[in-house]
């Protein structure tokens, strides 16, 4: 470190990021190019989900004029062109090859071929296979680190005005299925049956992260308090308006390290999080008044039928058993109260012993 | 066509604040003025970086009591630019219009606009390679923000007495990346990328403390 400064840190992000690694491989060709791919799929992932990317996607843009040739010679297969991304395939099944040509022509192969080591060496081409994203550099295959850590493609940035939306999306996309990968960690086996001791932070920052990428103009901060005795979890505020989001997050289950259950959450849990709410919301107004104030209590609904210091596996009946048992909130403060929103309980699957 | 008699200054504003709109709005479907502000801030940061001073970029910035970039002079080129029809808002974000992407290009041909253009170039294309979001919460980290941010009333950012720490991290980045590296979206995504990992990383560490599992 110099002075406080971790060279380190700065340097392998230097050498693992691909915008550096890019501009090494092919200087400022490299990166010219490297902004008509990103600001084409960009665009291209809103009309076809990379989830539809069965097969294999190839998104390549020429480097240098003087290298068509080169590149033709790379790619095969019939081809279209096209202006609208709105008019492009749904779905990747086979090998779509799209090659983004001056003036916002597209040239299409739906069939296509690519031979990587040639096509890399003259062109910048990006790999989207199996759910994995590449950029191919003179030959070899850079694989894209994704900073969001929770969507199918760096690239697929969806994006919400409303906090309630953008909760929904982390509910069905991420919490279900413990698919983003800072979620992944909070458990303490594969087989997602317990959480770790204590596993509040990895979940606040997944969700955190979550919101930080996908509402436009909020400042999401994680654990902020809103008087010195009354920390919540995270605060949203949006840029420009009297806009405040006070998010609660409790989570039910159980934890557990070295075969010993370390705590036990159970429904009564979350009635404590809607009244230590509702204290949150009662001390805002207090310090701040002028602020157009919603409090949103996060469920994240991790408990199990029948599960023991020593369980192992858990079959789908024991497992899936509160899946659909929803929590009575008793008083309900959603219902009483103008600055309370619905509570969004996030049931998380754990992986069953038994199929459906 | 278009008036020069408007002091040099204005047009900055009004330069900077097209550009970033017609570079990004259809990648990002429209631009919203808070992300206006957010990129010019960035840009002023790169020319920093470039080796001007934060008085060159001709226009102040604050904290505002929402803790991000503001600047008053930027937010009245924008209202203007939308008087005149050259930005049109839809659902909250910005498009240029014909006549905004004239008038863009009139500016971009002026010699005391062209200088800024790769500054803002790579603070535009740093939000091709990262989220928004992530830029805005890597933006935190960054000094000058970062000591605003212990204040809850707007403060004038990049004060002279305030960048010392800014120039530090810039040496350190052009040691890291070298200093022939021709393109500012490189140090920006690397520098961005290092004050997320800055924040994370004291997070977690504050989170170890408290006992939790990280």
């Amino acid at each position: 470190m110099t002075d406080g400064l971790d060279l380190e840190t700065m340097r392998r992000i230097a050498e693992g990021t691909f915008v550096p690694r890019v501009h090494d491989a092919h200087g400022q060709p490299g990166t010219l190019a490297l902004r008509h791919v990103i600001g084409f799929l960009l665009q291209f992932y809103g009309h076809l989900d990379p989830e539809m990317v069965t097969g294999v996607l190839y998104v390549v843009r020429l480097l240098r004029e003087e290298d068509s040739a080169a590149l033709a010679g790379a790619l095969s297969g019939s081809f279209w062109t096209e202006k609208r991304i709105d008019r492009l395939p749904l779905r990747a099944p086979d090998v779509l090859v799209i090659e983004l040509l001056d003036g916002g022509i597209l040239r299409v192969r739906e069939n296509g071929t690519v031979d990587e080591n040639a096509a890399s060496r003259v062109a910048l081409v990006y790999r989207y296979r199996s759910q994995q994203e590449h950029f191919i550099l003179q030959g070899q295959a850079l694989a894209i680190e994704n900073p969001a850590a929770i969507h199918a493609s760096v690239f697929a940035r969806p994006t919400f005005s409303f906090l309630r939306d953008a909760l929904f999306d982390y509910r069905d996309r991420f919490a279900r299925l413990s698919t983003c990968f800072i979620l992944q960690t909070a458990w303490a086996e594969d087989a997602r049956l317990f959480f770790k001791p204590k596993p509040e932070f990895l979940i606040r920052r997944s969700l955190s992260q979550h919101l930080a990428t996908v509402l436009r103009d909020a400042e999401v901060r994680p654990e902020q308090n809103v008087d010195e005795t009354h920390p919540i979890d995270i605060k949203v505020t949006w840029t420009f308006t009297t806009r405040l989001g006070i998010i609660e997050i409790k989570w039910l289950g159980k934890s557990r390290e070295n075969d010993s259950i370390t705590t036990t959450y159970t429904e009564s849990r979350a009635l404590e999080g809607a009244r230590q709410l509702a204290d949150y919301l009662d001390a805002n107004r207090r310090y701040a008044p002028k602020r157009d104030t919603l409090g949103y209590l996060v469920i994240i609904d991790a408990r199990r039928h029948g599960l023991g210091p020593g369980s192992t596996a858990v079959s789908r009946a024991n497992g899936m058993y509160y899946d659909d048992r929803e929590i009575t909130y008793d008083p309900p403060y959603h219902q009483l109260r103008d600055d309370f929103a619905p509570p969004i309980r996030m049931f998380v699957e754990p992986v069953c012993q038994d199929a459906a | 066509m278009y008036s020069t008699a408007v002091p040099a200054e204005s047009h900055q504003a009004s330069h900077d604040a097209l550009t970033v709109v017609g570079t990004l709005e259809h990648a990002l479907n429209g631009v919203t003025p808070a992300e206006v502000h957010l990129l010019a801030y960035l840009s002023c940061l790169l020319s920093l970086y470039g080796g001007c001073a934060a008085a060159d970029w001709g226009y102040d910035f604050v904290r505002s009591e929402w803790g991000a970039p503001f600047s008053a002079e930027l937010g009245s080129a924008i209202d203007k630019l939308r008087a005149r029809g050259y930005l049109a808002s839809k659902h909250g974000a910005l498009r240029t219009t014909g006549g905004g992407i004239a008038f863009s290009n009139f500016l971009r041909e002026r010699d005391e606009h062209s200088w800024r253009n790769p500054y803002l170039d790579g603070a535009c294309s740093s939000v091709l390679a990262l989220p928004v979001g992530i830029v805005r919460a890597a933006l935190r980290e960054e000094p000058s923000l970062r000591h605003a941010n212990l204040h809850t009333h707007p403060r004038l950012l990049l004060s002279r007495s305030e960048t010392d720490e800014l120039y530090d991290q810039f040496r350190a980045l052009s040691q890291v990346i070298g200093p022939t590296v021709d393109d500012l979206l490189v140090p920006s995504v690397v520098w961005l990328s290092y004050l997320g990992e800055v924040r994370r990383q004291s997070d977690v560490n504050a989170a170890a403390q408290a006992g939790a599992s990280v």
